[in-house]
Formats: structure tokens, C-alpha cells, sequence
């Protein structure tokens, strides 16, 4: 470790803050001292920090509020009130001002849909593999991750309702009892995705408020007397004091949720490719569709996630928790997710190629003649990724990290239209040939369901923590600096539970 | 729980002879389809959007290049497969097999999630984009026997299945069996020349029944698996 | 709406017609119905049908009227039917064995006048009517081999006819499968279900048929076969030796198709509207039937490929007792006196001459020029602008009717038809209303409606047609035809030789004559697709929706252009071309077709209609407003195949409204066919 890099010491902002139950400092104090200190390398846990100021500048997004956050929520929510009245005018008119018509009657609704569901799978899939793996990276992490699940799969399962043609008789979708003994055909695909896209949504949701307690019970108690957080925060937090055994059943709770997520978000997501790949719609109609999509969702997500991690860290100002070297390692991971996917599209063209269906030939000659432009976006991409994210560099710079993961997710997203659509306009009946472009109300519905995402992400930064406190300051007793020879080196101590 | 779908157990199995031989392509059958099923017309600007209801049409294949080219039509109505991709994939069994092996349709119970077209190779299931207009006086014309389908579910070609039951109803009231020849769909039995067989196969002596046993027999993608109950005769010499 | 006389049964309820059915026992059409047909109860509800009596209240040409009474209506008229006594009045009718028709006949007689034509007749049709020779109604359903020239029988009239004809033949006896050739200069809806198609050059089929009877007849002989008249057949044959390049078929295509009609035998020739629409029509009708005669003479005709004479003489008895005309004026010159001033009264009676007649006929001007005009009809339409008087007719699922005609395979029939519901409008059968304001003129005959009518002429058929039993009066035959919808005329014994003792002599062709603006112009070829037929029925929405079957275009017209040319001038699918020809110019989008050979374009017949409903109005090029005639030949009308015409890129785009993808179209082997 260079002595340039040391972080300066704290003294001033320790003096200024105060205890815990004081007054906050005001943004511009925060990010002020933030700045000061400037970024530091290879590390992930400043251990100067003081417990109170961790507090507080973790908790600040919340507390702090800029005039450039009412202005570009009301944009936000002015873009979903514009989709929701088109999906309003869709429900009053009919489902024909989609672009669908014979034989396409799935298109963007079912793509959006794919892409937001698998954009969730890594929330979660990320949270608790590091959590179970106690790798120390993830601490600032997760919050984000878990909300981003949360949120993406909120959005995901709009789709399916804004896709049905008689939204008024969705109930029929539920088990519910009737006289005539009528219940869902439990062989339809679509009857398992409904009951794994809900099983997955109550999953995640309880895993994010798990972790959401001590953090909610913190800001509780941050909270200033008067403030309005103050009621709900202390409904959500549920009576916390942080008593050990409370600490206690978190840990536990925690650990099993996070087995159980693990093992409920990989088959959600195959379960979402079984939507496709039950069908014997050639292009479809294939065995690889589970890992694929698994994969893809993975890879889509983890990128996802940086790039959320990269707004946070731009917009709140919390470089001084979500640090380099977290981006860093996201990167690798994100670098193993692209390796893998790329794995995964030479499988998928060479099972194509070597089982010579002419309906899949064709499906793939008409991609390359109608949307080559996507076609490029969608394969340089992947290889744009694998090829820059193997530098150095590029893995510590968050900016082009921000603009590799949103390539990677506009990539994800043309693949996930590929998917849907060339295989349905062009399939084994030539005489049914037709095309397909998105409705102006289509788009709009997908434009509001992006913005959707962002609105709940913007709202819950107001609302709940949303990095993770605890998390961070458990982090932090457990690592520290040691002089081993003329070298100061970082050790984690940890714990093991007793047999 | 009970199990919707019949796998063919019943009195008959109806099925359809195309032979492409006789096949003309006129047409005459599509719009005999139209006037008996209550088909909205859809207009200009939709069937530009290749939204047209047509239960039934007649796919014209070319080969070759002028002068040497040979034409093949090909009559495509639901092939009533019996081992139909549609009906597995409902969510909710708005589509099922009913005893007499048909893929019968309960628009009731349709909520529209068009998985159902999506899986059936063929192409031939139609969705209700919007609501569909019958100005007056044309209303007059619809079909009593046949329910005129709400925007938002899915249609298709029924077999008539209005006909069958006709058929089957006169044929109780006498206490006899369904004759053959006595149920025809509209397509077959306006078919000018004769190409569209329709008929009980269960029945030994029906036309139908002799005919699927032709040399000439062969059905469309059965590659699938879909076990089609339209039997198409080959054409040529 | 049509000509054919197919025997249907409607489906009703409640009083409301539902659904068309054919009759299966009914010689035309043996049970099936063509769309056109199906499409008559939609017709029937037709939103846009006329309610009352309109009486022209603008200048003409701009169909503005107003309602008045029936009493009114038909005073206006029986004025001006006596103000045009003698042979200034004339009539034009759709269909030639109508009732209406004989009304119309009478009516005109009686005024003086003999001026009745029928709208839209081709050669062949034109000829049955008079049932001479049995050599005109081969029986494909019979024949081993039927060589089609030209002729696009299952879009045009009769396609139900044929259609039947055609399952017949190709499997109605599993042991012998009939076999099609089809010459032509487009790959019509017919030549797609032949089992070979031959391109020919526009009007060359002529010179084809005596190529092949030439090849036919060295056939017989190499082969043994005798006939006491193959050497006179060989004389008057010779000198074809140029055929093929006249004709643009290959020599080796010409024996083989001579093979084919001999080794499969008995064979027929059926004669189209490629054959007969253009200069030399007449010559190539004849030796079509030079061809037939040695078919007919040559094969062991067992199966009854050619109707027995004494089954067709039946058709004489009925025509006479029915009434039914047997020639009618030619529309050329009768259309010419009526533009010069000289007619005051004319009726057009459910047709529409100002729409569907060749541009060089000039209706429009012969209307403008008449007197008064009476139109009848259930719809305003493009003649209907230049009515004085427009009578609004039933809808013929509303009307009592016969006709009487010959089928294409010579069974003369007739046809009883009586209303399935009750009239939905305070409209007048034609006929009816023909008769009422004849008798109020003073030119009534006798009989006051067309029902009484109709009751007379099987008074006096009755012993003439099969299955009526002889004891039943005037009344009961009427209901005993009215109960099965048609009758067949009974067979008489028939001295005459039906067209075979003839001395043969091979009848000339000469090369036909084009009228084009530049020597390098395409041939243009109007005919009659199968959605919408001649146009009659154009404002019909499950017609317009239907596919036109080689295209797979809908809802609206179009140019068909053979891909290659289109490459060459550089012309895309849906590029508004301008066709123009001596006469006018067109504007419609193109349609690659392959079915069309590189120096042809292709235009279907009964679109752009200037008035007739929303449907039908400017939709689509009306082709027939560009067609007129070869200059210094007059014009015989039925050559409407005698243009050239000059084909220019607008610049413009119309996407074609297709139900197949051109590019799937070619994709046909995924179903192993």
C-alpha cells in the first residue's frame, strides 16, 4: 500500500457530526468532505471511518432531498402515467393496436417481460451467493441488488396482464374454487410461470425486508424528531434493538433465506424459458433454453447491477461505500457471465446448424436480412464486453463499466426480441410469412415500464436505506489493517458458528 | 382433479379429406366459411395488417419460373390435431379436446394469452383484435348457431361444429345413428369440385372413412407430432 | 349476379336468409356454390341498397337524385316508353336467359324496337345461346384429356359449373384420372390445376389448335388409326408450317400435346376468353371447333364427352316457350346509334355498361346522348349517374324468377326461383315494374306480373321437361319445378347432324392486329379474377376480403408484371405504375407475378368504379376504361385483348394487401408437396 493512497484522517467530520442523535450535517457538508478524501484503490472498506459518520452518510440519500430528484421523478412518473393511459386506451380499443397479427401473437409485451424478469434473476442470485459465500466485497452491494429484484420483477409481472387479451377475466388464471369445478390447466407453461413468477416475487420481497431491518431500525433512529419517515420506519422496523439474540435470528433467517432465493431464482428463470421451449415452435423448441436463459439472465442482471451501483454512486454520492473495488469485482464476475454466455450462443447456432432444420435456417437467414443492425449490436456486444472487460483498466473505470453494462442490457434486450419475434413471423408455415414492428402504444408501454423501474428505484432511495448498513459496519469490526514485515495487509477475521 | 380433455373416446372421430387433386382454389370454401361462422369482415386497413378472421384459406405455393411453373393449392383450416399443441399450452383449458376428437374452443373461457397461436404450426388460429362491426342490415345475415366472438379471445375454425350437432340432434330424435353425407361443414359442402371430404372415420363404410386409406394420403407437419385430422390426397398423376 | 344459373337453396331463419347452399341434384353446378354465390346474402343485407324510387335531380353524371313514389316512378316511365315508340328505345341486361330478360324482350318488341343486348357476353357464352352444335359443349368431366385454350373457366361465370366438371374428371372414377392442359398467355387460376401449362403468344391460340389438330391428325396416321376423312383433314391442314414461332411454342410442346390428346381420348378442346378477345377471335372459335370435330370423330366416345343431339334439341322447345331470346343486338352498333341521338328511351337493367364495357364503346356517351334513361338495380352505380330514373329492384333472394339455358356440358335446364324472405324494402322486381309501366303505356303483353309470367311459360313447358308428371296443370307443374328449383328439358328425337357431317375445311387464322402507342408496348391482358368476377358484385366486403386466388391480393387491384421484367425496369412490388394505352391511362401498384409472361401485363377486370358504395368506389383501376378497339377493324367488342399498352413507374408506392408472403410463396416444400 503507497503512503500517498492512506486515507486522510476523519477528525474533522467525526467533530462536526457528533453523536449519533444529532443534528445532520447537510448534503453539501457530506459530499464536501466526501470529495476531499477523495477514492481509494484496491480497498473496500475505508477502516478511519467512524461508526456515526458511516451512519449518517449511508443513510444521507434518504435524508437529503435536491430539487433535481422532484424534477426528474415528476418526468418519471409523467412517462408512466403516459403508459399506463396507453395501456388503458389498449384494454378499451383491444389488443390491436399492438403490432401482433397472425401468425405473431407474442412481441414485445413477451420480450419485455423476458428481459425484466431476467434482469431480476441477479438481484438475488448475487446477494446470496456472496452472502453465502461470505466473499466481503458484497457488503455495499446488496441492498441494491435485492432492491433491484425486487423492483424489476414488480415490472416483469405487469407484462403478462398487459400482454392477456380479456384483462377483466384474468382471474380465470387462479386457482380459484368455482361451481363447474374449472381450474387452470396445470399443464400450461404459462400456469407455471405465474406460480413461479409470485413464488419468486414474495421470495424476494422478504429477502429484502430481512435485510432491510437493522438498516430501517438505523435510520429510525437517525431519523429527527418531526420528521415524517419517522411513523413508517418505525412500523417496518418492526420493534429492532439490536439485541443479540435479535441479531441472532437475522443471521439465521438471513442465511436461509438467502439457500432458499438461491434455489428458487435459477428455476424461476428456466421455468420462464420453459414458456418457450414447452412449444414446438421450431427455434424454440430446444433443450438448451433453461441454462441459456439462466445464463442470459445472469449475465444481463450482473450488469445491471453495475450500472445501478455506478448511478448510485454518481447520483447520492456514495463513492466512499460503493468503491472501485467493488465495480471491480462485479466486473470479473460480469466478465465470467459474458464468457459463458458466448458459450452459450456458439451452442445454440451450432445445435441449429448440425440438426439442419430448414424452419431454424430460415429464422436465421431472415435475422441477418431484417435486423442486421441488431444483430451486430447483439453478438459485438457480447464480444465487446469479453474483449474489454478483460482490462485492467476498464474494470476500475466506472464509466466505461456504466457504458459496457448498459450496452450489455440494450444487447440482452435486442436478444431477448430475437428471441420472440423473427421465430413466430417466420415459421413453418411460408404461406403465413409476416413482419412485425412495435406499436406506437407497444413502445410506449415498455418506454413506461423502464421508467416504472426507475420511479420505484427513486422513491425507494427516499425511503428505505438503501445500502447496506449493517452490512458495511459488520464489515468493517471484522477487517483490519496488519503490519506483517514492511507491509500493511488487510485481514478479515470471521466466524465460525460453533458445532 | 377431472381431466378436460378426451382422448377420442367418443362415438366419432370426424375428419376432413382434402384432395389437392380436385382442388381448384376458387375460394368458394373461405367465403362459404364466413357467411356460416359469423366471420367479421374485417376492411381494408386491417386486412393490410394481414388481420383478416378467415377461419379457412387456401394457400397458394408456386415452383419453378415462367413458363415451366406448377402451382399447388392448399386448403388450411385448424387441422383438429389430435394431439394438439394448442391445447396443452392454455392456461386456463379454453381450448380442449372434446369426445369426438375435435379441438373444441370455449370463447367464454378465453382470456387471451395467444399461446395457443403461437404453438400451432399451421397458422390457422385467429385472434379478436378489436371489437368487430356488423352494419345494418347485416347483422340480419349472422348465424344464430354460431356466437359472434367478444374483442380479446381467440377463434378458429370449429369443424362447424354447429352442423355436427345438428346432424347428431336429428339423428337421436330418430333413434339411429349419423348418417354420413348427413353432417358436412360449410367449406365441403360448398366446395364446387367436391375436393373437401368430410366425414366420421369411426364409420367403415363413410367416404371419408375409405379415403384416408389412399395411397395418396399424407398430412401437413406430422413431424410434430399433431396427428392432424384433415387428411390431405396428394395431387398429380 | 351472374349468368350460370347455379341451383341454390338458402338457409333461413326467422324469416332471414342465411346461408347458401347449392342443390346437388341441379345439372350446373352438382351442389357446390362459388364465392360469388355464397356472397348473395350479403347482398341481400347490403347497408348500402336502394330503398325507393330516385328520380335524377342534378345534372347527369353526378348521381344526385330524389325519392319519389312508386305510382310517380312508373308513370315517368310508361311517358316516355310512348314517346319512344318505333326503334328509337333499347335495353341492356346482365343476364341472357332471365326472365327479366324476357320481359324486357317482349316489352321492346311490342314498342317496336329489337334493341335488347346483354352486357359482358363473351364469344363462347354468345354461342351457346343458340345450342347449334353439340361440338360446343364437350363434357370435361367425361373427357381423358381436355386441352383448355385459353380459357379461365373456373374464375369466370360457371366456375361452380366447371369446378364440378373439373372433380369429375380428375377423380370422379379412381381407375382413370383425367388430364388438364392449359394453353394460354397467363397462368390463369385454371392453368395453375392443369397438369401442364403451355405459354403461348397473345392471340396465337388459333394458330395452336391447328398446329395440334395438324400434329394430331399425321398422328393418327402413324399410328394406324383410320378414319375415312384423314387425308381431306391433312389437305386442309397443311400449310401451318410456322406455327411455332407464330405461336411461340416449341414444336416438340405441340407434338406433345397432340399425344396427349390422342393417347388419352376421348379428348375435348374448350375454348377461352384468351382465345376468342382478340381480332381473329371468330377464325381462332373455329378452329378450335375444326379441332374439336376431329377429336369427336376420332375417339371411341363412350363416356359422353359430347352431348347426344337429341339431349340439346330439348333446349329449342324450352327457349320457344319460355321466350328466351336467342340472339341479341350487338352492343358496338346499337351503343354507337344511342351516342348519335337517335334513342330516346333506354333501360340498363341489373347491369352496369358506363363501368364494365370497354372504354371504346363508349356507353357513357350513348347514355348521355339517350333520352331517357331507366336504370334497374339494387345499388347506384357508375351507369346509375347517367339515369333519368333509377327503379329500385329485389335483390334476387327477394324476387320470383326462371331462366332457361343451356350448361356448359349441354343440358338445357330450367331454372324455377322463388323468393326466400320477404322484400326488405319497398322495391319492385324489374320485371315487374317493366310490365306495369308497358301496360300503362299501352305496350303491355298480356301479362301483369312476373310471376303470371312465370306461371304461362310453364304452362307451357310442362310436357317438355323431365319429371313433371303430365297430368299436372299450369299452377302445380310451377310448384313441382319451384319444389326441386329446376327442371331438365326432355329429350327429343333430333335429325340434326350436330356439326360433324360437315365437309372439313380448315378454317383460316389470321394474325391478330394490336393497337399500341409504341412498338416495344407490353400486351395488355384484363380478365376476370375469381374474388370479384366481372365487377357486379365489387361493393360486397367478404369478396373484396377474399384473396384472389393466384395472387393472394385482396381489397383493391393491381398490376401483374412477370418478375424478370420488373427487375429490368427496375419496378418493385407496390410501385403505383401508369398504364396507358391509346384510350386512357390507368393507375394501380404492380404485383410480381410469375404467373405472366415478360411482354404481358395483366389487369383484372371490375375495379375502379367511380360509384358504387364505399366499398367499391375508387378502389382499384377500372382496366376496361383503357380498352377500345383496333383501328380501321371497327370494333367488335369481344376483342378486348387487341391493346397494347405503355407502362410507366408514377413514383408512387400502394403496398399490396396480400394474404400469402411473396417470399413464402415459393417456400411450399416444408409440407412435402
Amino acid at each position: 500500500m503507497d503512503e500517498q493512497e492512506r486515507p486522510p484522517q476523519h477528525q474533522e467530520g467525526e467533530r462536526r457530526m457528533g453523536g449519533p442523535r444529532t443534528e445532520m450535517p447537510s448534503l453539501e457538508e457530506l459530499r464536501g468532505i466526501a470529495a476531499r478524501k477523495g477514492q481509494l484503490k484496491g480497498l473496500d472498506i475505508d477502516l478511519t471511518m467512524p461508526e456515526a459518520w458511516l451512519n449518517q452518510y449511508s443513510l444521507s440519500p434518504m435524508f437529503y432531498t435536491t430539487r433535481a430528484y422532484f424534477v426528474f421523478t415528476l418526468a418519471l412518473s409523467s412517462v408512466v402515467a403516459w403508459g399506463a393511459a396507453c395501456w388503458g386506451y389498449q384494454i378499451y380499443v383491444g389488443m390491436g393496436v399492438a403490432g401482433l397479427r397472425p401468425p405473431i401473437f407474442w412481441g414485445i409485451y413477451i420480450s419485455t417481460f423476458v428481459f425484466w424478469v431476467g434482469l431480476s434473476h441477479s438481484g438475488t442470485i448475487v446477494s446470496s451467493l456472496l452472502r453465502l459465500t461470505k466473499a466481503n466485497w458484497r457488503r455495499p452491494v446488496l441492498r441494491g441488488a435485492e432492491a433491484m429484484t425486487a423492483f424489476s420483477l414488480m415490472v416483469a409481472s405487469l407484462f403478462p396482464l398487459i400482454h392477456i387479451g380479456r384483462i377483466w377475466r384474468v382471474y380465470y388464471m387462479f386457482p380459484l374454487p368455482n361451481q363447474r369445478f374449472l381450474w387452470p390447466n396445470y399443464r400450461s407453461p404459462l400456469a407455471w410461470d405465474m406460480l413461479a413468477i409470485s413464488v419468486y416475487l414474495t421470495a424476494s420481497m422478504i429477502f429484502l425486508y430481512t435485510g432491510l431491518l437493522p438498516d430501517v431500525a438505523l435510520a429510525r433512529d437517525l431519523c429527527p424528531r418531526g420528521n415524517w419517515r419517522k411513523k413508517y420506519l418505525t412500523v417496518l422496523s418492526l420493534g429492532w434493538r439490536g439485541t443479540h439474540r435479535q441479531w441472532h435470528v437475522y443471521e439465521k433467517a438471513s442465511t436461509l433465506l438467502a439457500v432458499g432465493v438461491l434455489l428458487i431464482a435459477p428455476s424461476v428463470h428456466t421455468i420462464v424459458a420453459w414458456d418457450f421451449s414447452m412449444s414446438i415452435t421450431p427455434g424454440w423448441h430446444t433443450t438448451i433454453f433453461g441454462p441459456y436463459f439462466v445464463v442470459g439472465a445472469i449475465y444481463s442482471g450482473v450488469a445491471g447491477v453495475i450500472s445501478l451501483m455506478i448511478l448510485l454512486r454518481w447520483i447520492f454520492g456514495l463513492g466512499q461505500i460503493i468503491r472501485t473495488v467493488h465495480l471491480y469485482n462485479l466486473a470479473k464476475l460480469e466478465l465470467v457471465m459474458a464468457v459463458t454466455w458466448a458459450y452459450f450462443y456458439f451452442v445454440e447456432f451450432m445445435t441449429a446448424w448440425y440438426a439442419h432444420n430448414p424452419v431454424e435456417f430460415r429464422i436465421w437467414e431472415y435475422q441477418w436480412e431484417r435486423f442486421p443492425h441488431l444483430m451486430i449490436v447483439m453478438l459485438g456486444g457480447t464480444a465487446l464486453a469479453i474483449l474489454m472487460l478483460s482490462f485492467h483498466k476498464v474494470r476500475t473505470s466506472p464509466r466505461l463499466l456504466f457504458l459496457i453494462t448498459v450496452l450489455i442490457n440494450v444487447g440482452m434486450y435486442i436478444e431477448r426480441y430475437l428471441i420472440v419475434i423473427p421465430v413466430l413471423t417466420h415459421r413453418d408455415n411460408a404461406y403465413t410469412w409476416t413482419d412485425y414492428t412495435p406499436s406506437f402504444v407497444e413502445i410506449s408501454v415498455a418506454v413506461g415500464a423502464l421508467a416504472f423501474f426507475l420511479l420505484l428505484y427513486a422513491v425507494f432511495s427516499k425511503l428505505l436505506p438503501v445500502v447496506t448498513v449493517a452490512d458495511i459496519r459488520e464489515g468493517k469490526i471484522i477487517t483490519g489493517d496488519v503490519r506483517i514485515g514492511n507491509r500493511e495487509v488487510r485481514v478479515y477475521a470471521d466466524v465460525e458458528e460453533p458445532l | 382433479m377431472k381431466s378436460f380433455n378426451s382422448n377420442g373416446d367418443g362415438k366419432h372421430k370426424w375428419t376432413m379429406v382434402v384432395d389437392l387433386d380436385r382442388c381448384n382454389g376458387c375460394g368458394a370454401c373461405t367465403v362459404a366459411c364466413q357467411a356460416e361462422n359469423n366471420i367479421a369482415v374485417v376492411g381494408e386497413k386491417l386486412a393490410s395488417e394481414k388481420r383478416t378472421m378467415s377461419w379457412l384459406r387456401v394457400e397458394r405455393y408456386f415452383e419453378g419460373e415462367w413458363p415451366d411453373l406448377r402451382v399447388i393449392f392448399l386448403p388450411m383450416p385448424c387441422q383438429q390435431c389430435g394431439n394438439a399443441p394448442c391445447e396443452p399450452v392454455c392456461p386456463v383449458f379454453a381450448t380442449y379436446r372434446n369426445p369426438d376428437g375435435l379441438n373444441a374452443m370455449v370463447y367464454n373461457r378465453c382470456v387471451g394469452v395467444r399461446f395457443c397461436g403461437n404453438n400451432c404450426p399451421y397458422g390457422v388460429r385467429k385472434f379478436n383484435w378489436f371489437r368487430y362491426k356488423w352494419e345494418k342490415p347485416l347483422q340480419e345475415q349472422l348465424n344464430p348457431d354460431v356466437s359472434v366472438r367478444e374483442v380479446g379471445v381467440m377463434e378458429k375454425c370449429t369443424f362447424c361444429m354447429q352442423r355436427i350437432r345438428r346432424g347428431k340432434d336429428a339423428a337421436k330424435d330418430e333413434a339411429r345413428d349419423v348418417r354420413d353425407g348427413e353432417v358436412v361443414t360449410a367449406c365441403a359442402q360448398s366446395c364446387p369440385t367436391g375436393a373437401i371430404i368430410f366425414g366420421d372415420v369411426k364409420d367403415p363404410e363413410s367416404r371419408a372413412a375409405k379415403l384416408v386409406k389412399s395411397k395418396r394420403r399424407f398430412r401437413l407437419l406430422n413431424e410434430h407430432g399433431t396427428e392432424p385430422s384433415v387428411v390431405y390426397l396428394k395431387g398429380g398423376a | 349476379m351472374c349468368n350460370a344459373g347455379c341451383g341454390i337453396m338458402v338457409r333461413t331463419v326467422m324469416g332471414r336468409a342465411k346461408k347458401v347452399e347449392g342443390n346437388p341434384a341441379h345439372p350446373v353446378n352438382g351442389g357446390g356454390v362459388c364465392a360469388l354465390g355464397q356472397a348473395a346474402v350479403h347482398q341481400l343485407y347490403h347497408p348500402e341498397r336502394l330503398k325507393l324510387p330516385l328520380l335524377r335531380s342534378g345534372p347527369r353524371g353526378t348521381n344526385a337524385f330524389k325519392e319519389v313514389s312508386w305510382p310517380d316512378a312508373l308513370a315517368r316511365l310508361a311517358d316516355n316508353m310512348k314517346k319512344a315508340e318505333g326503334g328509337a328505345s333499347y335495353a341492356v341486361v346482365s343476364n341472357p336467359h332471365d326472365a327479366v330478360t324476357v320481359i324486357a324482350s317482349k316489352t321492346l318488341k311490342k314498342m317496336g324496337s329489337d334493341n335488347l343486348a346483354v352486357q359482358g357476353l363473351s364469344a363462347v357464352e354468345g354461342r351457346r345461346l343458340a345450342a347449334a352444335s353439340a361440338l360446343h359443349f364437350p363434357d370435361m368431366a367425361k373427357a381423358g384429356c381436355v386441352l383448355m385454350l385459353g380459357s379461365d373457366v373456373f374464375a369466370g361465370e360457371a366456375a361452380a359449373h366447371y369446378g364440378d366438371r373439373f372433380g369429375r374428371m380428375r377423380r370422379g372414377n379412381e381407375s382413370k384420372r383425367g388430364m388438364m392442359i392449359y394453353a394460354g398467355t397467363r397462368l390463369s387460376l385454371t392453368a395453375a390445376s392443369a397438369d401442364r401449362f403451355v405459354a403461348a403468344k397473345e392471340g396465337s391460340l388459333g394458330v395452336l389448335a391447328l398446329a395440334v389438330a395438324r400434329e394430331y391428325v399425321s398422328l393418327l396416321k402413324g399410328r394406324g388409326t383410320v378414319n375415312p376423312k384423314t387425308a381431306a383433314w391433312e389437305k386442309a391442314l397443311a400449310g401451318n408450317a410456322d406455327a411455332s414461332s407464330k405461336t411461340g411454342v416449341p414444336e416438340d410442346a405441340i407434338k406433345k400435346i397432340a399425344r396427349d390428346l390422342y393417347e388419352h381420348g376421348p379428348s375435348a378442346v374448350i375454348a377461352g376468353d384468351d382465345l376468342t378477345a382478340h381480332t381473329n377471335g371468330a377464325q381462332a372459335l373455329a378452329a378450335a371447333d375444326f379441332l374439336n370435330s376431329i377429336l369427336r370423330e376420332t375417339a371411341d366416345d363412350k363416356d359422353g364427352v359430347w352431348p347426344p343431339a337429341e339431349k340439346l334439341s330439348g333446349y329449342e322447345t324450352i327457349r320457344k316457350s319460355t321466350g328466351v331470346p336467342e340472339k341479341f343486338a350487338p352492343l358496338g352498333p346499337l351503343l354507337a346509334s344511342a351516342a348519335n341521338g337517335k334513342m330516346k328511351l333506354g333501360l340498363i337493367i341489373d347491369s352496369d355498361p358506363v363501368q364494365a364495357l370497354p372504354a371504346g364503346l363508349n356507353a357513357r356517351k350513348a347514355l348521355e346522348a339517350t333520352g331517357f334513361v331507366a336504370v334497374f338495380g339494387c345499388f347506384l352505380n357508375d351507369t346509375t349517374r347517367y339515369a333519368d330514373l333509377v327503379l329500385p329492384d329485389h335483390q334476387f333472394l327477394e324476387a320470383w324468377s326462371a331462366q332457361a339455358a343451356v350448361t356448359p356440358h349441354g343440358t338445357p335446364f330450367f331454372n324455377a326461383q322463388q323468393p326466400v324472405v320477404r322484400p326488405l324494402y319497398g322495391t319492385m322486381q324489374s320485371g315487374d315494374a317493366i310490365l306495369k309501366a308497358a301496360t300503362m303505356a299501352g305496350f303491355g303483353i298480356g301479362v301483369d306480373t312476373q310471376e303470371a309470367l312465370l306461371l304461362g311459360m310453364v304452362g307451357d313447358l310442362r310436357r317438355n321437361l323431365e319429371g313433371v308428371p303430365p297430368a299436372l296443370d299450369g299452377k302445380k307443374a310451377w310448384e313441382h319445378v319451384l319444389q326441386r328449383g329446376f327442371a331438365v328439358a326432355s329429350a327429343k328425337p333430333s335429325s340434326a347432324p350436330g356439326g360433324s357431317a360437315k365437309n372439313p375445311e380448315a378454317p383460316r387464322v389470321d394474325d391478330p392486329l394490336f393497337t399500341g402507342l409504341a412498338p416495344d408496348d407490353f400486351f395488355l391482358h384484363p380478365y376476370t379474377a375469381a374474388n370479384i368476377g366481372d365487377g357486379r358484385v365489387s361493393n360486397i366486403s367478404w369478396l373484396l376480403e377474399m384473396p384472389e386466388p393466384m395472387t393472394s391480393v385482396k381489397w383493391g387491384s393491381w398490376v401483374e408484371i412477370n418478375p424478370k421484367t420488373a427487375a429490368r425496369l427496375g419496378i418493385a412490388d407496390g410501385d403505383v405504375l401508369k398504364v396507358e394505352t391509346k384510350f386512357g391511362s390507368a393507375e394501380a401498384p404492380a404485383c410480381i407475378y410469375p404467373g405472366i409472361g415478360p411482354d404481358t401485363i395483366a389487369m383484372p377486370v371490375g375495379f375502379g368504379h367511380l360509384d358504387f358504395g364505399k366499398h367499391a368506389r375508387g378502389r382499384g383501376a377500372n382496366v376496361m376504361s383503357i380498352v377500345g378497339d383496333v383501328e380501321g377493324k371497327g370494333f367488335d367488342y369481344t376483342a378486348f385483348r387487341s391493346v397494347k399498352a405503355t407502362v410507366t413507374k408514377t413514383g408512387k408506392r400502394m403496398e399490396l394487401i396480400r394474404e400469402g408472403n411473396p417470399k413464402g410463396d415459393y417456400e411450399g416444400e416444408v409440407f412435402q408437396l
